[in-house]
């Protein structure tokens, strides 16, 4: 009796689970409810993998966004750095960070974050302006018209070192 | 009515051979400890305090109740610890962890330590985390309740140990896996068929010429978008008929393949090594039939 009660138990855990890993899969988030089941099933999923969503690529594909950071020291001199890694694990990582900076409320949080990275590299930095630009792909017809990849600015935040590493927004 | 239930009982408990369980727990450690170990000299650049993005940053924008470094160093009891010694502890208590799992030394509770530090580690370098991580972290979780330490261990290994009896627990937590991974293709092939790029073309060219992914020149595709259009339309089928397919016989070797295929595309087309590599590894696991030269001679994994 007891294992039948487990064994039960066990198997609406799993129907529950996999349910959950369906429902949204179908970015339930967006379209569902907003009650307190709905976010505590949202929490349960994101420690079990259930409320995760799988749209790789879909249902397009995203223009890119990356950052130039131009460094200056107190002298006046100026230097042009990417942010890299020791891999390309982290060029992706980097890629997957720096696409956020297309949401606006993530432009100073995230400018200053990345300020802050690039000061610690850079000692004697006093100044550096973080570049945020966007890739415009054309589409393979565009491209056989001869159009070109282009790289616009999307904005840029400069940021001053006033004590230790916390910059300051100019 | 009864035949239907019957079926449905023998499909999700019929008793199976932990072996299946044993390579999982192998190759789900191996992977992380390749994983963490390619992102050690980057270790506090990408969690760090003052890292790609700032604890405090990172825990404005994760929800509250996700674990992080920011708000575990807040603890009373890890105050007192440097900011970089905090995360090389828990760095290396990890790597303890997967050491233990891949042995298979308290397998499960293993897995578990090694889910929780990777959430950890996931959560706070969330806004790098791609869909890798999400995989990793399903992997370590079904780990923590499979019957990952009943074969392959190293007591099994060296004979102190026998292996373990085919149980239902085994087959239903293979049968979850199973699901879960149609659920993921089902659901991202069907979105991708909602966008107009992927019946263009357009999605597969835009993915291989981004300067994020690029790996080659593939500009010669515009002269040939039937090539894109080719690629993107096999993309579909294989990723919506995923669902069904795997589960018919006579399909399920094409499919495999073909999803293997995929992975390999994104592994050298797009540059996101680790994530083929585990969608390779779950796709092998859950449906290679790995086991066929260990120990029982024939795939029992699928029921047929």
């Amino acid at each position: 009796m007891k294992k039948l009660i487990t064994n039960r138990f066990l198997y609406a855990v799993v129907a529950i689970h996999l349910f959950l890993t369906a429902l949204y899969a179908t970015h339930f988030v967006e379209w569902g409810p907003s009650n307190m089941l709905a976010k505590t099933s949202f929490a349960w999923g994101e420690f079990t993998g259930s409320s995760n969503i799988y749209s790789f690529f879909a249902p397009y594909v995203g223009e890119q966004t990356n950052v130039i950071y131009t460094v200056v020291d107190s002298s006046g001199s100026q230097q042009v750095y990417r942010l890299t890694g020791h891999s390309r694990e982290i060029l992706n990582r980097l890629n997957t960070a720096y696409n956020f900076l297309s949401l606006s409320e993530t432009h100073d949080v995230l400018c200053q974050s990345f300020a802050i990275q690039v000061f610690s590299r850079f000692p004697s930095a006093s100044i550096v302006r973080v570049h945020i630009i966007k890739q415009t792909m054309p589409s393979m017809e565009q491209q056989k018209a001869g159009g070109q990849i282009r790289w616009q600015t999307m904005f840029y935040k400069d940021y001053s070192r006033t004590s230790g590493h916390e910059p300051t927004k100019q | 009515m009864n035949l239907r239930s019957s079926k449905l009982k023998t499909f999700f408990t019929q008793p199976l051979s932990p072996d299946i369980w044993g390579v999982y727990r192998i190759a789900i450690a191996l992977f992380c400890l390749l994983e963490y170990g390619l992102l050690f000299p980057d270790l506090i650049f990408l969690f760090g305090k003052d890292g790609m993005v700032i604890w405090n940053v990172n825990d404005y924008l994760v929800s509250t109740y996700l674990p992080t470094f920011g708000k575990l160093a807040g603890l009373p009891i890890f105050r007192d610890i440097a900011p970089d010694t905090f995360l090389y502890g828990f760095y290396f208590l990890f790597i303890a962890a997967l050491l233990g799992m891949l042995a298979g030394w308290k397998a499960n509770l293993m897995a578990f330590f090694a889910w929780v530090f990777h959430m950890l580690f996931f959560h706070t370098g969330r806004l790098g985390a791609y869909g890798l991580e999400s995989f990793v972290s399903i992997s370590l979780f079904y780990a923590t309740f499979a019957p990952i330490g009943q074969a392959f261990t190293v007591r099994h290994l060296s004979g102190r140990a026998n292996p373990g009896q085919a149980s239902e627990w085994s087959r239903l937590s293979l049968r979850v896996l199973q699901l879960h991974l149609c659920i993921v293709y089902l659901a991202s092939g069907v979105e991708k068929a909602m966008g107009h790029e992927w019946w263009t073309g357009d999605a597969i060219w835009y993915s291989l010429m981004e300067e994020q992914f690029r790996q080659f020149d593939f500009t010669w595709m515009a002269e040939m978008p039937w090539v894109a259009q080719g690629i993107c339309w096999v993309t579909l089928l294989v990723e919506t008929g995923y669902a069904l397919f795997i589960w018919i016989p006579a399909t399920r070797k094409i499919w495999l393949l073909a999803m293997i295929g995929l992975h390999i595309g994104i592994i050298f087309g797009m540059g996101l090594h680790l994530f083929g590599m585990v969608m390779i590894l779950l796709n092998l696991l859950a449906f290679g039939g790995v086991l066929r030269p260990l120990r029982s001679g024939k795939d029992d994994s699928m029921l047929e």
